[in-house]
């Protein structure tokens, strides 16, 4: 009962600093019932663990006092922030997203998701660490960074312990020794516990930005879709950090795309705060930050394109601590950066034979995602016309990116790709459903106000 | 809130009913029918999560909790590993679980008075046994035949973090 009380309070913990930093970079914007306690935990989540790396890296370890005194202190500055820029705010009243919060609607959605939330905190808290990589990577890494600051850690130097990645990033191995140090131990079992609310944000992060996009009834069963795609249930409660980055890359998409739309400053830094959270939550992510500033860039009119060098460089700036850490940690083989010279790629092209039939047939696998894949080139056929749009060809080039980021990958592994691709294309898969899901909305909102031309009334009803 | 829907249906184009439709029919309700069959992931995952599936890995890592719980951080513990198949994969895996169920203690292998530090050590010891020499990742076939031969049993005894073992 304790280890129940001790991670609602660490939740809390996470809600109450993401919804200051909401608050100092949004002012007062409304949301979508629900919307708003899921982007402050989804924030939250980035910028609590971010802070306990810090501190671990000043000799700091996660501990009952430390998490909650960070909390407090983060959470007042913000919160002072707010204060102090009042007034200032591109988004008052007058310019809320939605004129009413669905709560409703929201309701429906949250009793909707209530049997995949149940099975995912069951797969989360019902029992032990059981996937390999959650084990043998980031359940370590939890107890590592847990019992000793990372500066004094002699994991990071034991090559004998390479199996585990010592230079992954450590944004859900901070997540989860949070919980632990709340409950004052390490708990196999309460250290998944964050992961229901990480499934719950998902949803409801989702749900709130295709409210902004399309109508409301549409954007609920788009997000129940997702939140019920095989893969999404499969992953979710897991314990390895593809789930949480999911989220983070939802984030970092919705917010640009919505940036790219209305034009709001806001949303363009807590777009970059998603971004760098990214990067420090897996090696993929530093790609795919990379893929969405390119993106960015290619798909912004003349005047902003200036803009995607500065989403690059906050990205880059904000991650600075994670990069420096990680030039004092030994080198391993699977370096793929240092893998992307012709000298790798060119004789192993040979390997597109197997890693191309292997991602298109991904995508008809029902068993893993359903029919969501049918459902994006269904929609882009119906609302081929948002091609005309900047903010649809930004998503379209973030997707491309990111599948040809994962192709050129498996194409230098040092691994046997096929074998690789076995155990990680569904995962890799995932990172890049946020943004199809944006995407059908984008096509199947095209193909609603056309040719009529007038928008749908759903937006503001 | 069914009839509100209908309703709303009905006011809406025609393209709007058939956006919902196709999201509907192709995202959310296969979804739902795939997770419900019986070869579906939760099922499978539901029934290895029984307490009366030997071979369950997840078992295994409860056995190996309960069985770390109850030693404390002193005494021997017994841990049994039983499996049917030689497989490189379930060797790796306990050899994971090891390194991540024992961190940061210190162990010792019985009943060999060697100092082990981590579950890579216990690979190695458990390779020395056999005729063949350790030869990580080659020698995992080897270890892999101790665990049929010796049905898997280990003793470990545990010494405190950076103490003497």
């Amino acid at each position: 009962m304790m280890g129940l009380v001790l991670s609602a309070v660490y939740a809390a913990s996470i809600v109450c600093v993401g919804a200051a930093a909401l608050k100092a970079l949004a002012g007062n914007r409304r949301y979508v019932a629900g919307g708003q306690t899921a982007t402050a935990f989804a924030l939250g989540c980035g910028i609590l663990s971010t802070a306990l790396f810090w501190m671990s890296l000043a000799g700091i370890r996660p501990t009952r006092v430390s998490i909650l005194s960070v909390t407090i202190l983060m959470s007042l500055c913000f919160y002072g922030v707010y204060r102090r820029m009042n007034g200032q705010k591109e988004d008052g009243p007058a310019s809320t997203i939605v004129s009413a919060g669905f709560p409703r609607i929201s309701g429906l959605l949250f009793i909707v998701v209530l049997s995949g939330l149940a099975f995912v905190t069951y797969a989360s808290v019902g029992v032990p660490l059981h996937e390999w990589d959650a084990i043998a990577i980031w359940g370590l890494k939890a107890k590592v960074v847990y019992h000793e600051p990372i500066r004094e850690a002699a994991y990071f130097r034991d090559l004998t312990k390479s199996y585990s990645h010592l230079d992954y990033p450590l944004g859900p191995s901070f997540l989860t020794a949070g919980v632990y140090g709340m409950l004052g131990g390490v708990n196999d079992i309460w250290g998944k516990s964050i992961l229901s609310c990480v499934y719950l944000a998902f949803v409801f992060l989702m749900f709130n930005c295709l409210c902004e996009k399309m109508d409301r009834w549409l954007a609920f069963a788009l997000s129940t879709a997702a939140a019920f795609t095989p893969a999404v249930i499969r992953w979710a409660g897991a314990g390895t950090a593809d789930f949480v980055l999911m989220m983070y890359i939802a984030g970092a998409v919705g917010f640009l795309y919505r940036w790219l739309e209305k034009g709001q400053r806001a949303d363009f830094v807590i777009a970059i705060l998603f971004s760098s959270f990214c990067v420090f939550t897996k090696h993929e992510g530093l790609p795919i930050s990379l893929a969405l500033g390119i993106s960015l860039g290619l798909a912004s009119p003349r005047g902003k394109r200036h803009w995607a060098v500065l989403y690059l460089i906050s990205v880059l700036a904000v991650s600075l601590p994670w990069f420096g850490f990680l030039q004092t940690l030994p080198q391993t083989q699977e370096n793929y950066w240092m893998r992307m010279t012709a000298g790798h790629i060119i004789p192993n092209l040979d390997r597109l034979k197997v890693i191309l039939p292997a991602f298109m047939a991904e995508t008809v696998q029902f068993k893993n995602w359903g029919g969501i894949w049918i459902l994006l080139a269904v929609s882009a056929v119906l609302g081929r016309r948002a091609f005309q749009e900047s903010s649809t060809r930004f998503l379209w080039f973030t997707w491309v990116h990111q599948i040809c980021i994962y192709i050129l990958a498996y194409v230098v592994t040092p691994h046997n790709a096929k074998d690789l691709i076995d155990v990680s294309l569904t995962r890799l898969y995932l990172h890049v459903l946020p943004v199809s899901i944006f995407l059908v909305a984008a096509h199947f909102q095209e193909f609603l106000i056309f040719p009529s031309c007038v928008k749908s009334d759903s937006l503001m009803s | 809130m069914v009839d509100s829907l209908y309703a709303l249906l009905q006011r809406r184009q025609p393209r709007f009913t058939l956006v919902l439709m196709l999201i509907l029919g192709l995202g959310f309700v296969p979804s739902i029918i795939l997770q419900a069959r019986k070869d579906s992931w939760i099922r499978e995952f539901i029934l290895e999560s029984r307490q009366d599936n030997p071979s369950s890995r997840i078992w295994l890592i409860k056995d190996l909790l309960s069985l770390l719980g109850q030693s404390g951080t002193s005494g021997d513990i017994g841990l049994i590993y039983q499996t049917n198949r030689t497989n490189i994969n379930d060797v790796e895996f306990v050899y994971y679980t090891l390194n991540y169920l024992l961190y940061p203690r210190r162990v010792l292998i019985g009943p060999s008075t060697t100092a082990i530090r981590d579950g890579w050590d216990i690979l190695n010891m458990v390779a020395l046994h056999h005729e063949h020499p350790p030869e990580w990742p080659t020698s995992v076939r080897s270890v892999g035949i101790f665990f049929q031969e010796a049905n898997g049993r280990w003793g470990i005894e545990f010494g405190e973090r950076g103490g003497s073992s």
